[in-house]
């Protein structure tokens, strides 16, 4: 218990967790008032997206250097961290959206999995930044997107039954915390955020 | 001193890789229409390139705040914040040249856009308006506010959080009003976001009032954010407030005074260019010009078929949906939808005169319902041009049916009956007041 307190503390879980929750849960309210039920996505998945990005600065230390040296098995903490991560996210957006849970799931597991992603290739200060710009171009891109590779591209915003974009949420989900939990968060050299 | 500050940030701050974003994630966009053939909805004409260049702003105006949030908290980000404030430089002295370089790289993002989209719009136009050139100052400099503003509030609210929830919330601003605003009637409010509602067409341009209303009011936005950047003490920000509130004031009764949805026909594009030679006059738009040759022989031959009705037409003019009617009755009417920007006349030869005779020259004229009786029209246009089915495109199924026994119907009729009908129907496409779109 205490490890897992201090481990969180750590990471500023404590403040990010309530800033995440309650923004993804204020965000994911908005409805627009749209026909068409693939646009009523994109505030829940807007609500998605920043949840992870606030959360996804905690996925890495103040000092990586030191942590690295510990030696403890980080490979199930680092993956817990990327599993709770979603499930918090998703489950905030769940109770308050209208969307399809099987959407708001899919979605979740695939942006948790490219915030860890990102957190690995860039850094946790920039771990926000493929996620949310992604999320972006796909709620702009999917009422123009008829080719398959736009289809894929635009995959958050695909129905539930879409299996392309579920094969692309998996495969980011399951790379991305594969991939962090084995290398974790890229060292910052030079720079300690506060 | 400045201008060795100013080089040093432009290689080594994020504004590069800010320009960067926008111009990768830009030509992407564009480029990514080019996989189901949709270039037409962008590289057909400048208005039209600049317009759609304003759309993409719906994600690259989210990711500028967001990149500005970032590049304002380095100071604390690498801990220098304490060392820098014990230097004997005012704070506007410090902020100046990254902000400079902030709006040096989105606004050469942008420009290096509208080139990459420019290289195949060149090749598809030779008109050259000029309207097109405040459209896309306008969408620089609102990529220049979101920028400063996104520093200025990075400023105001240090926190690691700031650029993530900063973007999703120009994000929300950008695309949250669109989607409302695709079904009820469009606010000109909405304008005040850098984008606009749709992508327009070769004959509509914005209206000069949106220009500068938007120009004043992302002025002010821009100066806004620099003022939060540069004022030296926190209770000085709420100046801040005053160029965005001037702005805003400014901006809404122009924005307001504009058509709904910010466009407005563009006359230049629409006015005609004729032939000069001694045969019948044949007319196409401005931004049709490239059409005139390829239409001039199948018109004239159009207008001889024409001649065997009373009170023939002698000249034929390409029109726009929106040029209101009645048509004269010594001119024929031509639909500009038949000309696509890039590719032409939608036919040649035989099949565009067949396409000329429709409802014996006349556009097409929908009813109260909105349909367009293309059943008749092409009748009509077989009639004059004394073959069925005339050359072109066919119908098929049920349609391909009712038009054969239409046909056979008129034909059963005495001579001078038929001549009567087929002139009845100019009668009344003359009379049409104005049209949507629609060929044929």
């Amino acid at each position: 218990m205490r490890f897992v307190t201090l481990y969180l503390r750590s990471r500023q879980v404590p403040a990010a967790l309530a800033i995440a929750l309650v923004s993804a849960v204020l965000v994911a309210q908005l409805r627009s008032e749209s026909a068409d039920p693939q646009q009523g996505f994109v505030s829940t998945l807007l609500a998605l997206a920043l949840g992870l990005a606030v959360l996804g600065y905690g996925l890495g230390g103040p000092d990586a250097e030191l942590e690295r040296t510990a030696a403890i098995a980080w490979f199930p903490r680092r993956a817990a961290q990327v599993l709770a991560m979603a499930v918090v996210v998703a489950g905030g957006v769940l109770l308050s959206s209208a969307v399809p849970a099987g959407v708001i799931l899919r979605d979740a597991a695939g942006l948790a999995g490219l915030t860890a992603l990102t957190a690995t290739l860039l850094g946790r200060q920039l771990a926000w930044t493929l996620p949310v710009a992604w999320t972006g171009a796909a709620t702009v891109l999917a009422p123009v997107a008829d080719a398959p590779v736009l289809r894929a591209l635009s995959w958050p915003m695909q129905a539930p039954d879409d299996l392309t974009a579920s094969i692309i949420a998996c495969g980011l989900g399951v790379g991305g915390l594969v991939l962090y939990a084995a290398l974790g968060c890229r060292v910052e050299r030079g720079r300690q955020g506060s | 001193m400045i201008a060795r500050i100013l080089r040093t940030e432009l290689r080594r701050s994020s504004a590069l890789a800010a320009g960067g974003l926008v111009v990768v994630l830009g030509v992407a966009g564009l480029y990514s229409m080019a996989m189901t053939d949709q270039t037409d909805i962008w590289d057909t004409e400048w208005t039209v390139l600049a317009v759609f260049q304003r759309i993409m702003l719906a994600v690259l105006w989210p990711l500028a705040l967001g990149a500005g949030a970032w590049q304002a908290r380095r100071d604390r980000r690498t801990r220098m914040e304490e060392l820098l404030s014990t230097t004997p430089r005012p704070a506007w002295r410090r902020v100046l040249p990254t902000s400079a370089a902030m709006a040096i790289c989105l606004t050469i993002g942008y420009v290096a856009l509208l080139a990459a989209g420019a290289i195949r719009v060149a090749g598809n136009t030779d008109y050259r308006p000029a309207g097109w050139i405040p459209i896309a100052l306008v969408g620089a400099l609102s990529l220049i506010a979101a920028g400063w503003l996104g520093m200025g509030i990075g400023r105001l609210v240090p926190s690691t959080y700031t650029p993530p929830v900063l973007a999703v919330a120009g994000f929300l601003v950008l695309l949250v009003p669109v989607q409302v605003g695709k079904d009820g009637p469009i606010s000109n409010i909405s304008l005040l976001a850098p984008l606009f509602s749709g992508p327009s067409d070769e004959f509509t341009t914005v209206a000069g009032a949106v220009n500068a209303g938007q120009a004043v009011w992302f002025a002010g936005l821009a100066l806004g954010g620099l003022a939060l950047l540069m004022v030296a003490r926190r209770r000085w920000m709420a100046v801040a407030a005053v160029p965005v509130v001037a702005g805003l004031l400014i901006a809404v009764p122009l924005l307001d005074s504009a058509p709904e949805g910010g466009f407005q026909a563009d006359l230049v594009a629409a006015s005609e260019v004729c032939t000069a030679d001694s045969g019948p006059v044949v007319c196409v738009t401005k931004v049709h010009e490239d059409g005139l040759s390829a239409l001039t022989g199948p018109a004239r031959r159009a207008l001889t078929l024409l001649a065997k009705l009373p009170d023939a037409p002698t000249s034929v003019h390409e029109v726009t949906g929106s040029r209101p009617g009645p048509q004269p009755a010594a001119e024929v009417w031509f639909h500009s939808d038949n000309y696509r920007l890039g590719h032409g006349w939608e036919s040649s030869g035989d099949e565009l005169v067949v396409r000329v005779l429709a409802g014996a020259g006349t556009r097409p004229c929908p009813d109260q319902n909105g349909d367009v009786d293309y059943r008749t029209r092409a009748i009509v246009s077989a009639w004059l041009y004394g073959q069925y089915p005339a050359p072109g495109p066919k119908a098929t199924g049920e349609e391909a049916a009712a038009r054969d026994a239409a046909w056979q119907a008129l034909r059963a009729l005495p001579a001078d009956e038929q001549l009567r009908r087929v002139t009845a129907v100019r009668q009344e496409g003359l009379a049409c007041a104005s049209t949507g779109s629609g060929a044929r």
